[in-house]
């Protein structure tokens, strides 16, 4: 049977309209949602994020703060800069993009960025208080997948998730995320990576199954059970043999894995829709918490 | 097939042994490692736990230094103390014996300490260190798992590790520190409620098996 096609563009959609009402909410107490963005260089990856964010700036409501600095950036031109985006008040969510340039230090550079303006869940502290199940702002990537599991009736309580890739951006905080006691959590957890032998004996068993590894088409038919719900969050570019252009693709082999599974995501359209507007909603979490 | 027992008394004494070499190495500069812990009121479980603390300190050379408060001790003092604590230099690290009395806030008093010297590794900051893979204090019982399985000779690398606990002492940062991507990680882990479905499918397909429930009657694993 083929499986249910999860429209990630129809839930980002869902979401964008309930942040639509939470800043018309603000926007009457005299306060407009504010994201800047940080970006040092010219990053083709982080360019084409950039572009993505404003657009999902402007259909919400978020107002975009373009910050760009140059490639010769200093770390403390860079620590001063996050440190102004602190201390202002009109800003509400500050969102660095990696990677940075090699002389300058990414794990400081993150730790500095307020934990209440971290939209981005990227500081340890932000990602300490996920995994002590205290409030903070989730990284999207991962907040994005479990919104898109509970808003398409798979709610992931008590069943069984295998995440596959244990990256800081994605597997590990989704973990972190799925095995809190709360609505749309307590789910049974496994981490699968490289190093895991047999993946398939794991990824058969999963009721859920997040494939996070990067590796273009890493999931195959073979890996899936009919009763399994594919959550594809890889982002590959391939070349198109048709078109003799790259093709985005996802690490789950789409067209056969449809045919087994019982619902999966597409790429593009699926979890990458709902990532950017993840960010809106942190963003304007972290404005109502100031504005309350 | 009677399974060997994994003798925890015999790997503590190999770490002491250890910790004493490196005690020895930093009393030749003249730094004597200093643990404070803060122990409000007499709680009988706490006194016995804050007992065996300063035993094994003396053991290895480290330099204990119990702050004792009273019961109705209030949170403004408590706080002075941790602070007073954070400032002396010959304090290197500080814990605080859980549980304290309901009138204070544990998580007030826990988030006092400077992360440098927050040795329980109970700080958001040292959570979130450790689960990125960074330089980071992590709960000692996670620790103990950790060092008790590779030096009874298991290694972890692509092994299926089951967790029945997530709480926030042992399931997440034993999950955390297994699963990176190091020479002590490398595992397969798989974190489950007691409350899990279907619990037991999990943990009959575990190489290792990590169960903390306090409940001597969860239904038997065959």
């Amino acid at each position: 049977m083929t499986a249910e096609i999860i429209d990630g563009r129809k839930i980002a959609a869902e979401v964008r309209d309930d942040l639509k009402q939470r800043i018309g909410r603000l926007q009457s107490k005299g306060v407009s949602p504010k994201l800047a963005t940080i970006l040092v260089g010219d990053d083709p990856a982080s360019i084409s994020y950039l572009k993505g964010i404003t657009r999902t700036c402007g259909d919400v409501g978020v107002i975009p703060e373009d910050v760009r600095l140059p490639a010769t950036t200093t770390q403390p031109d860079l620590l001063k800069k996050i440190a102004s985006l602190n201390a202002d008040s009109s800003v509400h969510g500050i969102l660095l993009f990696l990677p940075l340039p090699k002389n300058l230090n990414s794990l400081e550079a993150e730790s500095a960025i307020s934990p209440d303006k971290d939209v981005d869940g990227t500081n340890p502290v932000s990602t300490g208080r996920l995994i002590l199940g205290e409030d903070t702002f989730f990284p999207s990537t991962p907040y994005g997948v479990q919104e898109l599991l509970v808003r398409s009736g798979n709610n992931p309580e008590g069943k069984h998730v295998v995440i596959v890739g244990r990256s800081n951006i994605v597997g590990k905080p989704l973990t972190g995320i799925l095995i809190q006691k709360g609505k749309g959590a307590n789910a049974t957890v496994t981490v699968c990576h490289t190093g895991t032998k047999d993946l398939a004996s794991f990824t058969k068993q999963a009721d859920i199954l997040v494939a996070a590894m990067g590796k273009a088409k890493a999931i195959t038919a073979d890996m899936v059970g009919s009763q399994t719900v594919v959550i594809d969050v890889g982002v590959n570019f391939i070349p198109d043999p048709t078109t003799g252009k790259n093709k985005q693709v996802g690490d789950v082999d789409f067209e056969a894995v449809k045919e087994i599974a019982r619902a999966i995501t597409p790429v593009p359209g699926g979890t990458g829709a709902v990532t950017s507007m993840m960010l809106m909603a942190n963003t304007v979490k972290a404005a109502e918490k100031v504005n309350k | 097939m009677t399974a060997k027992l994994l003798d925890g008394r015999k790997i503590s004494a190999e770490i002491r042994e250890e910790l004493k070499k490196e005690t020895s190495i930093l009393a030749s500069r003249g730094i004597v490692p200093g643990l404070a812990g803060i122990l409000v009121g007499e709680d009988p479980g706490s006194v016995t736990y804050v007992g065996l603390k300063s035993k094994a300190c003396e053991e290895v050379g480290i330099n204990e230094m119990m702050c004792r408060l009273p019961e109705n001790v209030t949170e403004k003092d408590l706080l002075a103390n941790i602070d007073r604590l954070n400032k002396d230099k010959t304090v290197h690290g500080i814990f605080i014996q859980l549980p304290m009395p309901g009138h204070l806030s544990e998580e007030k008093a826990l988030a006092a300490i400077i992360p440098e010297k927050d040795v329980d590794g109970f700080q958001a900051i040292n959570v979130g260190r450790a689960w990125l893979g960074q330089k980071a204090f992590v709960p000692a019982v996670a620790i103990a798992i950790q060092e008790m399985l590779i030096r009874s000779g298991y290694r972890l690398e692509g092994k299926e590790v089951v967790i029945v606990n997530v709480d926030n002492m042992v399931g997440k940062p034993l999950a955390s520190i297994l699963s990176q991507d190091n020479n002590k990680g490398r595992a397969n882990v798989t974190l489950c409620y007691p409350t899990s479905p279907n619990l037991a499918e999990y943990t009959r397909r575990a190489d290792i098996l990590v169960v903390s429930v306090n409940n001597p009657n969860l239904s038997p694993v065959t």
